[in-house]
């Protein structure tokens, strides 16, 4: 590197830096001598999480070589976390993936074959299992990290092609409650306000996510609110002291589990101390109880009132005090705006879509809705597991527009979009993931298409699962960027895909904010972009099958390159055609449109002149959502013209507390709770080959209470075995003031087969949502031995 | 060389003593601080490891709140790993095809 160049690219930093404070400097880019960098720089979201942070991919020379945040974006305001800053390197890296690899049986080696083969044989096997066990013999798991285009072809595939709706996706196991807590609540997926509330908000109720490590930009945004304006009142609730937790001013922790009886207790506070919004509740609200029934106010107050403080603070045990409930409850209703954010510790629960709730009728009773500075905020996890599986139709009881799949006049508007017959699209849900699973085990799936994601390790009580999945009953195609171990147990054949920014596409955030990232450099040599792949062996299946209807699935899509027009062509069928006048309109998001935005496009947004100015703020609020000025019933200021309330209201719900399936006895005494660090990413396929990330955790460890590791002799880096009524883990143990007496928290990452914690996890789901309750279960521990050097493992 | 840029953040009162113990830091340049506690901060080093190294270092001071990159160029790093002439090894590459994945 040369003098000019370094000194060029040190002021560069500086001033990326001082940009987003505001600092001036005594020099600017004008007067750098230096101004023709051979970089060119391409704009695109991160690969990582559900935050939405918007960055550009430094590329010279065809490789990438640096990244940087977008200033002017309104998720990350040119911040990165360190995932973020290092997702590039995947890239370039050894292991990726670059042909396509065939075994016919799980227990032979790969061998390397050509496309064309690999996609026939694809194209064979479903059509075999369609023609020889019917079409529900056949399914699709996706992911919350495919783009919004593959998700949306792979389910018109499945659905209309090859006539099963058992399509589901990975968001079952992190969002699927949080859905059904959005729908019953409000009427409509996904939050009303966005990110913009936080340097509004003056209270922010922080409950069941550690945001610090794995929503780190958004959580800045907290601390920065909170540090510019000391009063703001920042409540963590969790069993756990989280890095989130450091900023709180009131903590609270309690045993997992007990987190319905505080909402509810709450909710009593404010009941009695009539601290809820009466106008709100008569011009806006329906009281339900279960089975959707409607009762009135007095019907829910008698219902709260077991629910004091003290009933409260004794079921959650911990530190919590009567007069903390109290205190919480009415800073909630009081401030001028509360904000609140939740993610798996209230979704991956038993109770799920209850809990999602619970902190809904919070906001519906005190009115803290809809204006600035207060919501009821899912975080979602995955960078698109809202754009592409929520809103495209990727679970097996939903179609592309928030359309159910049991609604005929629904289906048949889909049919009609795709230009297919009345009735080709099967009336009844597929299978959701654990029953698919459960199939795979019991052999009625002979043909599963698992994409970008890793079932075999991401399930829980993943042993029982990998079972059926590690046999040759189920015939299973994989596509990913590098080996994970589902294709290492259960994949008969890999194709390997291209990665971000080595593709174009749209991925949907957690504030139904749409994205676009465009193709900045070619995938290597030999990995195909997923729509491509689709395609082609769309093809082939309407080939095998003699059927002219999967060939009209493809149709519109036929002849176009794959960087770019196939893509734009696919993402346009979807917003033109199946969003229209659905609350997800996404019309005005066209490719043209989101290739001018810093960021993105917030739904609805049912014009290009409306997409332009970033879309809706805040959904439901005449003036601001244009859906409520077109489908609003009358003059009020607030419409909730989401599909699932044909009342047009919000409705508070009756939920009583109720245990976790499985909670600790004499047998089992320790809660076992699991969850993500700030390094690692998920199953670690990605982080893990980063080695800046690796070396930051290189293994998962064990957390356990001081007053635990007291009693049982561990000592911190000893090595502990943890069991469960399904299996056992060893780790090394981190003695530390995080988990509750009582519980133990590993994080959930680790590829070794020590140490997979969803080997001891509980596979009980939400009946409901049919979410798996992965935060909560029992197990033993027992110090096996002092420290052992360990290293990191990946497959 | 890797050149990193930092806003490094701490209380408006201790700016100027955490400026100086920054600048004692071995490749660190200070360029500007405002009154809030926000310190622009370049940060060069040989290699993306060292990089790590001094952030870490820069963390540990006391009165330091947050040290958050905004941007980082490793352009030399990255050509020598695309030509072959530098790879990064945590691992020891995939010895085999197939992974042995027991279930206990």
């Amino acid at each position: 590197m040369t003098q000019s160049r370094r000194e060029f690219l040190k002021r560069t930093a500086a001033l990326s830096a001082a940009a987003y404070v505001g600092v001036s400097l005594p020099f600017d880019e004008k007067g750098l001598v230096y101004a023709a960098s051979e970089t060119v720089w391409h704009r695109g979201s991160c690969r990582l999480c559900g935050v939405g942070c918007r960055v550009e991919l430094g590329v010279k020379n065809g490789t990438p070589v640096a990244l940087r945040g977008v200033p002017e974006s309104r998720t990350n305001f040119g911040y990165v976390c360190m995932k973020g800053m290092h997702f590039w390197k995947v890239m370039n890296h050894a292991d990726r993936l670059t042909t396509p690899l065939y075994r016919a049986s799980k227990k032979d080696k790969f061998k390397p074959i050509s496309w064309d083969e690999a996609l026939d044989i694809a194209a064979d096997k479903f059509a075999t299992a369609v023609k020889e066990h019917g079409n529900d013999s056949v399914a699709y798991y996706g992911s919350g990290q495919a783009l919004t285009e593959e998700t949306y072809f792979f389910q018109k595939m499945f659905r209309g092609g090859l006539q099963t709706n058992n399509v589901e996706g990975n968001p079952r196991l992190c969002m699927a409650s949080a859905v059904g807590g959005y729908l019953t609540s409000f009427g409509a997926d996904e939050p009303i306000g966005g990110y913009a509330d936080i340097e509004k908000a003056d209270c922010i109720f922080i409950i069941g996510s550690n945001m610090a490590e794995a929503h780190p930009v958004v959580f800045r945004r907290v601390m920065r609110r909170k540090l510019d304006n000391p009063d703001v009142t920042v409540i963590n609730a969790d069993p756990r002291i989280s890095l989130t937790s450091r900023i709180a001013d009131i903590h609270l922790q309690f045993h997992p589990g007990t987190d319905l009886a505080l909402l509810n207790a709450m909710a009593h506070v404010i009941v009695k101390e009539k601290l809820y919004d009466e106008a709100f509740l008569k011009d806006y609200v329906v009281v339900k109880k279960d089975k959707a029934v409607s009762i009135d106010f007095a019907e829910y107050e008698q219902f709260l009132e077991k629910y004091t403080p003290e009933y409260a603070a004794k079921i959650m045990g911990g530190k919590v005090t009567p007069d903390q409930i109290r205190e919480v409850a009415r800073r909630f209703a009081t401030s001028k705006g509360t904000l609140s954010f939740w993610t798996m510790g209230l979704n991956q629960r038993k109770q799920g879509v209850w809990a999602n709730n619970l902190v809904h009728n919070l906001h519906i009773l005190t009115g803290q809705l809809l204006k600035e500075g207060a919501d009821s905020l899912s975080l979602t996890g995955q960078p698109n597991a809202c754009g592409g599986v929520r809103e495209g139709g990727g679970l097996c009881h939903i179609l592309p527009g928030h359309r159910l799949v049991a609604k005929e006049k629904l289906r048949n508007q889909v049919e009609e979009a795709w230009g297919i017959p009345k009735g080709r699209i099967p009336p009844k849900p597929g299978y959701h993931t654990m029953a698919m699973f459960t199939a795979v085990n019991e052999k009625k799936i002979k043909a599963m298409w698992v994409h970008c994601t890793s079932p075999v390790q991401s399930l829980p009580n993943c042993n029982l699962y990998n079972e059926g999945m590690a046999k040759d009953d189920c015939f299973m195609v994989c596509t990913d960027i590098f080996p994970t171990l589902t294709t290492e147990l259960a994949a008969n054949l890999i194709l390997p895909t291209a990665f971000h920014f080595e593709k174009t596409g749209v991925y949907g955030c957690t504030e139904r904010r749409s994205q676009i990232t465009r193709k900045a450099i070619d995938p290597p040599k030999g990995a195909k972009p997923e729509v491509w792949i689709i395609r082609e062996w769309g093809r082939k299946l309407a080939e095998k099958l003699n059927d002219p209807v999967i060939a009209q699935c493809i149709k519109p899509f036929e002849g176009l390159e794959e960087g770019y027009e196939l893509p734009k062509a696919i993402w346009d069928e979807y917003s033109q055609k199946l969003t229209k006048g659905r609350d997800n309109d996404l019309r005005g998001a066209s490719y043209e449109v989101l290739e001018q935005m810093y960021d993105g496009v917030q739904w609805p947004a049912p014009t290009e002149a409306f997409a332009l100015t970033g879309g809706t703020v805040k959904k439901f609020v005449r003036g601001m959502d244009p859906m409520a000025d077109s489908h609003g019933k009358d003059d009020k200021p607030y419409q909730f013209y989401g599909p699932a309330h044909p009342d047009q209201k919000l409705w508070l719900w009756q939920r009583p507390q109720a245990d976790p399936e499985e909670i600790p006895d004499a047998e089992y005494p320790f809660y076992l709770s699991t969850g993500r660090i700030i390094d690692h990413w998920h199953t670690m396929s990605m982080t893990g080959r980063v080695k800046e990330l690796l070396r930051a955790n290189p293994y998962s460890y064990i957390e356990v209470n001081p007053a635990d590791a007291k009693r049982m002799g561990i000592k911190p880096g000893d090595m502990v075995e943890i069991t469960s009524r399904r299996g056992t883990n060893i780790m090394p143990a981190k003695v530390y003031e995080g988990p509750i007496e009582g519980m133990v928290f590993a994080y959930w990452h680790d590829q070794h087969p020590d140490r997979m914690i969803n080997k001891v996890t509980k596979d009980a789901y939400d009946p409901g949502s049919k979410e798996p309750e992965f935060k909560i279960c029992a197990c033993r521990i027992k110090r096996v031995s002092g420290p052992k050097a360990l290293k990191p493992y990946i497959v | 060389m890797v050149i990193g840029g930092f806003v490094v953040q701490t209380l408006p009162g201790e700016r100027n003593v955490i400026v100086e113990k920054l600048t004692s830091l071995q490749g660190v340049e200070v360029y500007g601080a405002d009154k809030k506690g926000n310190i622009v901060t370049v940060v060069e080093a040989d290699s993306s490891d060292a990089l790590g190294e001094v952030v870490k270092l820069m963390e540990k001071l006391d009165d330091v709140l947050n040290v958050g990159m905004t941007y980082m160029n490793m352009e030399d790093e990255a050509e020598q790993i695309a030509s072959g002439e530098n790879t990064p090894r945590v691992f020891t590459g995939r010895k085999q095809k197939q992974a042995s994945f027991e279930a206990p």
